[in-house]
């Protein structure tokens, strides 16, 4: 019976099981052996490794020789000889170090477990890959590189604080792209709790420069649905602005706007050439994952 | 407006919550950190008139609830056309006197009676109250199920009842009803004396809605007295009977259920009745029933009336020279007549008449007051020796009336013979009989008003009767007292010695539904079908049923209480359908109040009945309306 993928468990449970490097390699690990056919077919890709069959594997990377001289069955893996880099852009600011349930992950965890996993799919490609968190300001930078020992500067990365008081993305955005010298990949996690129309000039920029730009809207499910928790006061934790409220009366209506927003960002940053998804902070990272590494398709990373 | 339970009007009050919390939104002390907060202010922003609106329209839809609710708990009552009546507390006075018995057009008026009854509650409402008061002052509550279960056991009494008394107690129960609106509603035959000529009723603010159920064709028959002379029959005697036909009837005379005379009446009214006298003797001995009848028509239940007579031998008597020439005359008058028996002092059964102070007299006893005073004290002796608990007080010598007295306040029956042999006779020398039960004489302490006084002169007891003795405080001479110079001075003798003194008993006649009192020694009432009710009292309410029944002392028949309807019961005069509305208008003038209205029909009656109450109960249209808005805010909220 095989194991349950990683990357289609609840990120809760996940979470709960490890940390984050931890989670993000269980991550990588399910998603790559989701992916039944190479992302590179036909490119220049070399042969790295073999690995045990497993059903589901394309017979075509079956080793027949292998296979006839030993009765082993194995599949041959290739990696891709490519210098992509990529720079990961993770907004740490307040508002996103929030969870309307204390039980589930953070959009700052969850974004941050997300960033790893593509870092370590990136690394594992050998692409250089650099990190950028911000929040009013830029907080870390980690260069890009495709070294082994990035890995582990990345973790250090992550472990740092944020927290600021307001978040700056267009800034950040472009401050990333300066620092990928090269065309590469330019990802940006973040709750996007700001106005569409700097981000998507910002990310207009980027795609001049011959930049992918990849924005994954991270957001708690309360976020989108408002769910009832009484008349109260509404506190912005970044801006402490108030806006009194009771969900039971303006549930639909903010659910209506919410979607609005939604669509204003895809809007804009289509017409900017970036691509776009929103990440739930309780569905499988697989999903946003695949999202954004955009398996075998123009701009995939992979 | 009216409101069942006003003090339930506090919750509207509750309304001052949902426009509080909608007025305070803005100063809710509970803060949530929620970073979309962009969000909110930008809903706000694009929406604000919508969410105005849907504010103000959830406000009105929770203040409506709330508003509702608090009204329907109060239970208002609203007028509203055509939608029902308000909740009544209806009291209905059911006629069901003897007269409603009549047939016509081949059902009882009762019948028809209680068949409007009925359609009133049939219409009444879980929120009204309602009570049927009948004539004999029956009451009867609870819902409109059990009342119309009740209503069939109903059945018309034997006698007249008291119909002024019954609308006067439904006036109060309609009155109790508060705040429903109180109506009192009479059905009745319209016979014309259903009131009797002096009551009044004052209904005063209470509506009162009168209607006259009567019939066609009404002929009736009926026999209004009948009564057997003497009391004690030896063993022949006399019955003398009325009777009042509107054309030729025949009637027959029964002794204990066998029939002893016949013959026929030419016609006679109400007004004039025949008058029989049938000199008639029994077989049988002891008590006996006696009925006179007459051939069936629509109203069966004065087509006999009874009576009972108690024969027997001849009481025996022993008589001393001490009670005077005049007792000794009317004795031997009697036993020449052969209504006494001369008997041997203490033989049983006998009775000795003497004065006072002979010696050695025994009980039972007739004694009269001493003429000489000085033999005052030996008369006192005798009377501590017989255990009689009065005494003869000081001498008086001064001219004053007898005056019958009555043993329970109840209006004296002037015809009776006890009472037409003492009322208004002179005394002119007395001893006031004081009440001594301790033995000794209490004197200058006047005579309580014992329940066995027969007679007072000068306020105090002059003529008293106990178990076993009747006393008279003068000697009976004409220069003492004219009592022995009277008519029925004799009769009430031979009363005394047969009824108080013989084994008689007593003989009450009573109309149905009467209360009476004095009834010491009476353990039990045996009915005509020989079925013994116990009594606890001296008190006895009298059988709605005509008959003839027995007082009992254990096992023994110790007098006959003979139960007739009212002669006037027997006037069946406006119960005609045109005769009703003049007795409606009769029954009018008995009945004070600001609302009394005669209905035409069964129909009217209702309607007026309801009329009286116009106004619906709003309890489930406010809760429907409540559960509207608390819908409708639900959807609301949600889209």
């Amino acid at each position: 019976m095989s194991q349950p993928r990683a990357d289609q468990l609840d990120p809760t449970v996940l979470a709960a099981l490890g940390h984050l490097e931890l989670v993000a390699r269980w991550v990588v690990e399910g998603f790559v052996t989701g992916m039944h056919r190479s992302p590179r077919k036909g490119f220049s890709v070399e042969f790295a490794e073999h690995r045990p069959y497993m059903p589901g594997d394309d017979l075509r990377y079956l080793d027949w020789r292998i296979a006839g001289r030993a009765d082993r069955w194995v599949v041959k893996q290739f990696e891709e000889e490519t210098n992509a880099r990529a720079m990961l852009v993770l907004d740490v600011s307040a508002s996103m170090q929030w969870t309307s349930d204390p039980a589930r992950l953070t959009k700052l965890a969850y974004a941050e477990r997300l960033a790893a996993a593509v870092a370590l799919l990136l690394l594992r490609q050998r692409d250089a890959v650099g990190l950028v968190r911000f929040d009013a300001t830029l907080r870390d930078v980690v260069p890009p590189r495709s070294q082994r020992t990035q890995w582990r500067r990345l973790m250090a990365a992550f472990s740092e604080p944020g927290g600021g008081t307001s978040s700056d993305v267009a800034g950040a955005l472009l401050q990333a792209g300066r620092l990928v010298r090269r065309p590469g990949f330019v990802v940006l996690l973040s709750d996007l709790l700001t106005d569409p129309e700097p981000v998507a000039d910002a990310a207009r920029t980027l795609r001049a420069r011959g930049h992918e730009v990849l924005v994954l809207h991270v957001m708690d499910p309360a976020e989108r649905d408002f769910p009832e928790s009484g008349e109260a006061r509404y506190r912005d934790p970044e801006s402490k602005i108030e806006v009194p409220a009771s969900p039971a009366d303006v549930r639909t209506t903010y659910q209506t706007t919410v979607q609005e927003a939604l669509a204003e960002w895809r809007a804009a940053l289509g017409r900017a050439g970036a691509r776009y998804a929103v990440a739930m902070t309780d569905e499988p990272f697989g999903r946003p994952l695949r999202q954004l590494v955009g398996v075998n398709g123009r701009g995939a990373m992979i | 407006m009216a409101f069942l339970a006003p003090l339930f009007l506090t919750l509207a009050t509750l309304v001052g919550v949902p426009l509080l919390v909608h007025l305070l939104r803005r100063k809710v002390g509970r803060t949530v950190d929620f970073p979309a907060v962009r969000y909110l202010t930008r809903m706000e922003q694009e929406h604000s008139r919508d969410l105005k609106l849907r504010h103000r329209l959830l406000l009105l839809l929770r203040l409506l609830a709330v508003l509702a609710l608090a009204l329907a708990a109060a239970r208002p009552i609203a007028k509203l056309a055509g939608l029902g009546h308000a909740p009544v507390a209806l009291a209905i006075v059911l006629d069901n006197s003897m007269s409603t018995g009549i047939i016509g057009n081949e059902r009882s008026v009762f019948d028809s009676l209680r068949a409007d009854v009925r359609g009133v509650l049939t219409d009444l409402s879980n929120d009204d109250r309602a009570w049927i008061v009948t004539a004999d002052g029956r009451v009867i509550g609870g819902s409109a199920a059990s009342l119309l279960e009740s209503l069939n056991g109903l059945a018309p009494l034997g006698g007249r009842g008291d119909l002024a008394a019954a609308t006067r107690r439904a006036v109060g129960l309609a009155r109790s009803g508060s705040p429903r609106a109180p109506v009192v509603a009479i059905v009745s035959d319209g016979q014309r004396n259903a009131f009797t000529r002096d009551s009044v009723v004052n209904a005063g603010a209470v509506p009162v809605v009168i209607l006259a159920h009567g019939t066609n064709s009404v002929r009736n028959r009926a026999v209004l007295a009948a009564a057997a002379e003497p009391a004690r029959w030896t063993p022949s005697g006399t019955v003398t009977f009325a009777i009042s036909a509107p054309d030729s009837s025949e009637w027959r005379v029964l002794l204990d259920g066998r029939t002893v005379a016949r013959g026929a009446v030419a016609s006679a009214p109400v007004g004039a009745p025949v008058r029989l006298t049938q000199r008639l003797a029994s077989n049988s001995t002891g008590w006996v029933r006696g009925k006179v009848e007459l051939d069936a028509d629509a109203l069966r239940a004065d087509d006999a009336r009874w009576f009972a007579v108690r024969v027997a031998p001849p009481p025996m008597v022993a008589v001393r020279q001490e009670g005077g020439p005049f007792l000794s005359a009317a004795l031997s008058t009697l036993v020449d007549e052969k209504r006494l028996e001369r008997g041997a002092e203490g033989a049983a059964g006998s009775v000795t008449v003497s004065g006072a102070d002979a010696a050695g007299v025994r009980l039972p006893v007739l004694l009269t007051a001493p003429l000489d005073p000085v033999r005052l004290g030996e008369a006192n002796r005798t009377l501590t020796r017989l255990g009689i608990p009065w005494r003869f007080g000081a001498i008086a010598r001064n001219l004053v009336l007898a005056r019958a007295a009555s043993s329970d306040g109840a209006p004296l029956d002037t015809n009776a013979t006890s009472v037409s042999v003492f009322e208004g006779t002179p005394v002119r020398l007395r001893y006031p009989l004081v009440y001594s039960p301790g033995g000794g004489a209490a004197t200058g302490a006047s005579a309580p008003a014992m329940p066995d006084t027969l007679a007072t002169a000068g306020g105090s007891a002059w003529a008293v009767a106990g178990d076993g003795y009747v006393l008279i405080g003068s000697p009976l001479e004409p220069d003492a007292t004219e009592l022995p110079l009277r008519a029925a001075f004799v009769p009430w003798v031979l009363e005394a010695l047969s009824r108080r003194l013989g084994e008689d008993g007593r003989l009450i006649e009573a109309v149905p539904g009467e209360h009476l009192a004095g009834l010491r020694g009476v353990t039990g009432l045996e009915g005509p079908d020989g079925k013994i009710v116990g009594t606890n009292s001296d008190r006895l309410t009298v059988p709605n049923q005509a008959g003839v029944y027995y007082l009992r002392r254990q096992a023994a028949r110790v007098g006959a209480l003979v139960v007739n309807p009212e002669p006037e019961e027997s006037d069946v005069v406006g119960t005609g359908q045109g005769g009703a509305d003049s007795a409606v208008t009769a029954m009018r003038t008995h009945i004070t109040g600001r609302d009394v209205t005669p209905a035409t029909s069964a129909r009217a009656w209702r309607t007026l009945v309801f009329d009286r109450a116009a106004g619906h109960g709003l309890l489930l249209p406010l809760v429907a309306l409540a559960l509207a808005a608390l819908l409708a805010e639900a959807w609301l909220a949600r889209h």
